[in-house]
Parts: structure tokens; C-alpha cells; sequence
């Protein structure tokens, strides 16, 4: 009998043994489970923060920049001013130009201006139709708002000849 | 086993395009929002679903997005793609929870939901999700799910129903050919060799189309191959294994299966062939290691002991180099140095380029091809994660100490402009101003309802008016015979010519009048401007530098928290993926022993024959 309650003692320490390192294992993947949840978290809290810190509601002006279609314009790069000011440049290649495509816009230039009248001037360049380089400016006045000012730059194929168009809108 | 471990990677290198069918066309559609939402949309198809999990939740927080069954299926496919699949399940359930929720994201946030659910090893969620979809999802994510029932299918051995569930999807979608993949090895295993068979051979059929595909029909091939072989059908086997690519990453398996499949036939010098060919690869290849022993069996069977022993010589020091440098290797491990040099970079081609130069070092290698295995490969992913995690906690710590000195310097920049405007202002008050701008507007108000121009008299004619009045009373009061000459008739042409004067002009002055009330009305309104903008910028608590401050500082805190939290974890992973790699290494060292441990064998017992026959030299 008291070998029986022996080999079972035995048994049960070297189940315990076996059993360590997953239950350490699965500690530290549902630990670095919560880790990533929190600073997800907190990345989201600082983003709000900075935006706050950085760029306060009543001076805030965020420019975007979409492609609707984009079939006849194979867009290369753009470079933003306001008020003779260049404020953003980028430079596109595969994977943004994509995403783009598929839809998204890309938040090109957050920053400040005093409310009251501006201009935006947005410089693109590119291959255009029939592989032609293609350089081409917009440009845009907008009031500024005691609110955030949102302008979206569009890059759009023209429905009424084979040109590609650029918009400005301001939201 | 390596059925589902093989495809972990793909599976997860697949959930973007899953994402782009899902959102392509995104319902929402107006304004601030599009905007807000396309931008998490190109965030994510960048490859980002933390910084787009981020930008989702924020952009909801500053209410400029909504929280309805889109964005919240949207916030579980990221928080799945940031590798928080735990989350991502809550986030999905809150989708299916919605009164109303349509059809279509019930189906897609129960699809994800089984994703999640099955890279957390949570099978009994993984089915539950499985079965509650109604409907076909759309375009490749319905090939996904189909491929997912078939390994079910698979895993409860209906192999003919897994088939009738792959024959149909489509073929243009590499699911399929992943699915047959599964089903025919699970059949090769349980040794139904028609429906084996007919899983491979259709992978065997598949197009060239694309580096993916060619891989797997390769892998394919070389399991048909090694089938063959251990079935005594050596021409069959042949068939399959010479259709192998050169180039690609089964070649050193296909080869050594040719030189068996050749062996098999007694045909040695065509097997020799292949073998000779294979010595010249990397030797840590297991193929190649393979291939030096049966160089040595084949030299046997050709009745050349010389060179039998020759090769088998050859491999045994082969193998012991090889077992140094595994032995370096695990050195390296247990004494914590490989993490130092591995590469740390969480950007894909750099990394690539990094690892691509440690190939140079055999030591190195043997760790490099470990790398490979897709289990050892997400245990790195993980591992350099938490390395870029720490620093980046770092860096943001560092920059939250400064984010005191901006507030600071915000409050001292409001009080200088304070000055200035206070300058500009400190002989202007509106209430002087506004006085002015009164009393004009009183002198229009009331000429224009008493429609007399006499309002607008300057002050020396109604003081001339006045004077000439005083001179009338006097006059009147001189008896008539006293008067002067004429003077009644002087006071009457001076009063009359003062008065026409007045009328003449009262239309110019009335314009006058007008336009100076219009310019001490703009300079009223820029005067009061200023005194509002002085007063706003003198109350320092209109930035709530206080509370900004705060807020600050807590995140600083969690900063703090989470950076000792990470380096805690990337400590414990670090560990545990050179366990993992560790043991790895002590498996190819031991393949190696064994190995090592026949070629010693033969090579003493060749020595032996040699010996006993006179040729040993």
C-alpha cells in the first residue's frame, strides 16, 4: 500500500515536472498577449496626446491624397506648400502605390496654420498618358477654420478625355 | 505532422489579401470619416495592422469615426494581424452581438473569429466559428475557408468527403492545391494509395504559375517519389523526383531519392551520378549528408572497395567537421552568444540582406538553416518583435521627458505674444472706441429722422450760429428807431448765407460721416480682437497645461511599466527561441552521430575485407 501511495507521489511529481514547461510557455505567451494589447493601448492614448500637444484643434490642417482609379497617371511623387511653404514631400513606390489603388488615402502632411485664408499647392509628378513624364500643379485657397482643417488632394482619371485630373476638396 | 506547421506561414501571409476583399469598398462613404477610414485602409494594406488598429481606435475616440459592425470587424481583423488573436476574437463577437448585424460581416467576423481562434490552438472556437457561417464569403476568403474544412475533413479521415469539398474550389487560388497537398499525404499515411495518389498527382498537374505553387508541387513530387520507393516502383519513383526543379529547395531531396530510385534498378553508375553531384552541396543539407554515405554503398555494390572506403572515409570526416560545427553552434546557444549577432531587423529585405552575409560563416549556417523551419522562423518573427518593442519603448520614453520642456515652452510663447499684443493695444480701449463710433452713429441716426442737415454743422458754424442768435436777441431788444441800418438785413443775409452753407454741405459730410463710422467700426472690431486675444493669451489656464501635464506624466509611467514588461519578455523569448534552436541543433547532431556511426561501421568493415582480401593499402 505504501508503495502505491510512493509510485503515485512519483507519478504525480513527474507529471508536475512534465507539465513546467508548458504552463511557462503558455504564462509567457499570454503575457506577451496582454503586453501587446496594452501598448496597442497605449499607443493609441500617446497618439492622441502628441496630436493634442502637437497640433491643437484651432490650428490643426491635415492634407490627404487619394487616387480614384488612377489608370491614366502612374503617380511618382508629390510635394505640398501652404502658403509658398514646402510642408511634405513623398516619394511613392510599389506597396503605397497599391494601397492607394485599393482605396486608401494616405494622410500626407499634418501641421499647424492660424485660422483665417490660405493656399495650398501641391506639386505632382508622374508618367502620364502614353509614357509621357508628367508634372503637374494645383492649387487650392481654403479658410482655416477655429476647427480642424481637412483637405484631400485627388488624383482622378478625367470622364471626358483621356487626361488625369487633379482635385483639391476641403472637408 | 509538417502538414499544418507548413502552413502557418502561408496562411498568415494570405489574411491581406482576405482584408482586401473584406474592405475593397468600404460602406462608408462620406466625408471626414471616408477620409479617416481609407486611412486606416492604407495603413493596413502596407502590411501595418498595429499602426491601423491604432489609427481605428483613435480615429473612434475623436468621434470622427463611428463604432458599427464594419469598423469593429475591421478592429478584429487588425487586432488578429497586430498578434493579438485573444482580442481580436472579443472584438468579432462584439460584431456578431449587434442587433441587426448584416449577414455578410456576421459570416466574414465569424470566419476571422476561427482564424484567431485556430493560431491560439483553440480548436473547440475554430469549429464554432467554422459552422456558424451561412454563406459563401467572398472571392478568396471562401477558398480559405473551404481549404480549412478539408483539413477538418482530413483530421476526421472523410477523405472522399475532403474530396468532394475540394473538387470544389477553385483551381485558380492556391488553396486548393494546399488542400490536396494535405489530403494526400494524410491518405499516403493511412496508405489509401488511390486517393493519395489522385491528391498528388493533381498537385503533380498544377501550372507553373507561381514561385508558391512550383515550390509545393516540387514537394509534392518528392513525396510521390519517396512513396514510390518505399513501395519497390522504382521507374514511378523516377518519374516523379526527375521532374523536380534544379533550383528549388526539394533538389537536394529529389536527387538523393534519383540515386536510390536508380540503386533500386542496380543500375550504381547512374545513381553515382547523382550522389557524386549531391557531395558538392552544402553538408548540413540532410539530403547531401545522406548522399556521402551512399556514394560510399554505391562504390561498394560496383565491387570497388577502394573507392568505397574512400568515400566512406571522406564522409566520416565530413561529419566530424560537421559535428564541430554543430558543437560550435550549440556553444554559441548555451552560452548566450548567437543572440548578439543574429539579426534583429523587423524590416524584411534588410533582414534578408543581413542574413544572407552571416551565410559566409559555416558556424553561422548551421543556425541560418535552422532558421528555416517555419516554427523556429515564428519564434524569431516574435523575438525580434519584442527587440524592436523594447527599443521603441525607449525611444518614446525618452521622448516623453521632453514633452514637458513643449508645454513649458507653449505657456512662456503665450505669455511673450501676450506682451506684444498688450503693447499694440495700450492706448486703444474699445470702450474709447466704441464712444466715438456712438456718437457718430447717434449724429446719422438722428439727422436722418429729423431730416435736417443742421446736424451735420461743424462746431465753429454752430458757434457761428449761436453768435449771430446772441446778436438777434440783442438786436430785438433795441427799439426799432434804434436799430442800425440795415441791421436785421445783415443778421438775415449772415445767417442765411451760414445756413446755406451748411445745407449745401450736409450731403458731403453726411458721406463723410459715414465713412469715418465705417473706419471706427473695423478699428473697433481689430481693437476688440486684440483685447480678447491679450486677455486670452494673459490666461495661461486656457492650455490646460495642468492636466496636459498629467496626462503626460501617466503615460510616461505606462511607458516605464510596459518597457520593463518587455525586456522582461523578449528575455524569456530570447530564451526560449534558443531552446527551440538548441534543440534543433542537438537533432541534426544527432542525425549526424548516427551517420557518423555507419560510416565508421563501414568503413571498418571494408578495412576488414580489404585486409582479409590483400587490397588495403
Amino acid at each position: 500500500m505504501r508503495r502505491k501511495i510512493m509510485l503515485s507521489k512519483l507519478l504525480a511529481a513527474w507529471v508536475t515536472l512534465l507539465a513546467l514547461p508548458l504552463c511557462a510557455a503558455e504564462k509567457l505567451d499570454t503575457e506577451i498577449q496582454s503586453l501587446k494589447k496594452d501598448i496597442l493601448e497605449l499607443n493609441k492614448d500617446m497618439m492622441l496626446l502628441e496630436e493634442e500637444l502637437l497640433f491643437p484643434i484651432n490650428t490643426q490642417v491635415t492634407v490627404f491624397l487619394s487616387l480614384d482609379v488612377g489608370e491614366l497617371f502612374q503617380l511618382e511623387s508629390v510635394k505640398v506648400s501652404i502658403d509658398d511653404k514646402v510642408v511634405a514631400s513623398q516619394i511613392y513606390e510599389g506597396r503605397e502605390i497599391e494601397a492607394l489603388r485599393r482605396g486608401g488615402v494616405q494622410r500626407v502632411y499634418i501641421g499647424n496654420v492660424k485660422p483665417g485664408k490660405h493656399e495650398v499647392v501641391a506639386v505632382f509628378t508622374g508618367e502620364g498618358p502614353h509614357g509621357r513624364k508628367y508634372k503637374r500643379a494645383t492649387n487650392y485657397s481654403f479658410e482655416k477654420p477655429n476647427t480642424p482643417a481637412y483637405i484631400e488632394l485627388k488624383v482622378t482619371d478625367s470622364g471626358s478625355n483621356p487626361q488625369p485630373e487633379f482635385l483639391v476638396q476641403q472637408w | 505532422m509538417h502538414i499544418y506547421t507548413g502552413l502557418r506561414c502561408i496562411v498568415a501571409a494570405a489574411s491581406w489579401l482576405v482584408i482586401d476583399d473584406v474592405h475593397a469598398a468600404p460602406a462608408i462613404s462620406t466625408g471626414i470619416e471616408s477620409l479617416r477610414y481609407r486611412q486606416v485602409l492604407y495603413t493596413m494594406y502596407q502590411g501595418d495592422y498595429a499602426q491601423a488598429q491604432i489609427e481605428l481606435v483613435a480615429g473612434k475616440e475623436r468621434g470622427e469615426l463611428s463604432t458599427n459592425a464594419e469598423t469593429e470587424l475591421l478592429n478584429g481583423v487588425l487586432l488578429y494581424g497586430a498578434g493579438v488573436p485573444e482580442v481580436a476574437m472579443q472584438s468579432l463577437l462584439r460584431v456578431m452581438a449587434q442587433q441587426d448585424v448584416n449577414a455578410r460581416y456576421a459570416d466574414l467576423a465569424w470566419f476571422h473569429y476561427a482564424k484567431a481562434a485556430k493560431s491560439l490552438g483553440d480548436l473547440q472556437s475554430f469549429q464554432r466559428g467554422l459552422v456558424s457561417i451561412r454563406q459563401s464569403l467572398p472571392g478568396e476568403l471562401e477558398q480559405e475557408r473551404r481549404f480549412f474544412q478539408v483539413n477538418q475533413l482530413v483530421a476526421e479521415d472523410k477523405f472522399d468527403e475532403a474530396g468532394d469539398v475540394i473538387d470544389s474550389m477553385e483551381r485558380r487560388y492556391a488553396w486548393q492545391a494546399y488542400a490536396n497537398f494535405n489530403r494526400g499525404v494524410a491518405c499516403l499515411n493511412k496508405k489509401l494509395l488511390e486517393c493519395g495518389m489522385r491528391a498528388m498527382t493533381a498537385i503533380d498537374e498544377l501550372p507553373d504559375t507561381s514561385h508558391e505553387t512550383g515550390a509545393l508541387r516540387d514537394k509534392a513530387r518528392v513525396v510521390l517519389g519517396f512513396w514510390h520507393l518505399q513501395q519497390n516502383e522504382p521507374n514511378r519513383a523516377l518519374h516523379f523526383l526527375r521532374s523536380v526543379s534544379l533550383n528549388g529547395i526539394y533538389s537536394s531531396k529529389a536527387m538523393l531519392g534519383v540515386g536510390w530510385a536508380y540503386a533500386a534498378r542496380e543500375n550504381y553508375t547512374d545513381a553515382l551520378r547523382f550522389w557524386s553531384e549531391l557531395r558538392k552541396r552544402d553538408p548540413l543539407d540532410l539530403a547531401v549528408q545522406e548522399g556521402l554515405l551512399a556514394s560510399g554503398f554505391a562504390y561498394n555494390k560496383l565491387h570497388s572497395n577502394p573507392l568505397a572506403l574512400m568515400h566512406y572515409r571522406q564522409a566520416v570526416t565530413t561529419y566530424k567537421e560537421l559535428q564541430d560545427t554543430l558543437d560550435s553552434g550549440l556553444a554559441g546557444l548555451r552560452g548566450g552568444e548567437t543572440l548578439s549577432w543574429l539579426p534583429v531587423s523587423m524590416d524584411d529585405k534588410e533582414l534578408s540582406v543581413e542574413l544572407t552575409k552571416l551565410n559566409e560563416n559555416a558556424e553561422k549556417r548551421t543556425i541560418l538553416r535552422v532558421l528555416d523551419i517555419p516554427a523556429v522562423r515564428e519564434e524569431y518573427r516574435q523575438y525580434r518583435d519584442f527587440v524592436a518593442l523594447t527599443n521603441a519603448l525607449q525611444t518614446w520614453s525618452d521622448k516623453y521627458t521632453l514633452y514637458d520642456t513643449v508645454l513649458d515652452e507653449r505657456v512662456k510663447r503665450q505669455r511673450e505674444r501676450a506682451l506684444t499684443v498688450r503693447q499694440r493695444v495700450k492706448n486703444v480701449r474699445p470702450e474709447w472706441l466704441e464712444q466715438r463710433f456712438n456718437v457718430a452713429q447717434r449724429t446719422l441716426i438722428t439727422s436722418d429722422m429729423a431730416q435736417d442737415g443742421l446736424a451735420f454743422a461743424r462746431d465753429t458754424e454752430v458757434r457761428q450760429l449761436q453768435r449771430l442768435q446772441a446778436i438777434y436777441d440783442r438786436l430785438a431788444r433795441v427799439p426799432a428807431d434804434g436799430l442800425p441800418p440795415y441791421a436785421l438785413e445783415r443778421y438775415a443775409v449772415l445767417r442765411g448765407i451760414l445756413l446755406w452753407n451748411i445745407y449745401t454741405e450736409a450731403d458731403n459730410r453726411r458721406k463723410d460721416l459715414g465713412v469715418q463710422l465705417a473706419a471706427v467700426e473695423k478699428e473697433l472690431l481689430v481693437t476688440k480682437e486684440l483685447w480678447r486675444r491679450m486677455e486670452l493669451l494673459s490666461n495661461v489656464d486656457q492650455i490646460p497645461v495642468a492636466k496636459l501635464k498629467k496626462r503626460v506624466s501617466q503615460i510616461r509611467e505606462r511607458l516605464k511599466a510596459a518597457a520593463a514588461r518587455a525586456t522582461a519578455a523578449k528575455l524569456a523569448l530570447g530564451s526560449r527561441f534558443t531552446r527551440q534552436i538548441t534543440a534543433e541543433l542537438e537533432g541534426e547532431r544527432q542525425h549526424v552521430a548516427a551517420y557518423l556511426a555507419q560510416a565508421q561501421y563501414a568503413v571498418a568493415r571494408l578495412f576488414d575485407e580489404s585486409m582479409a582480401s590483400g587490397e588495403a593499402q
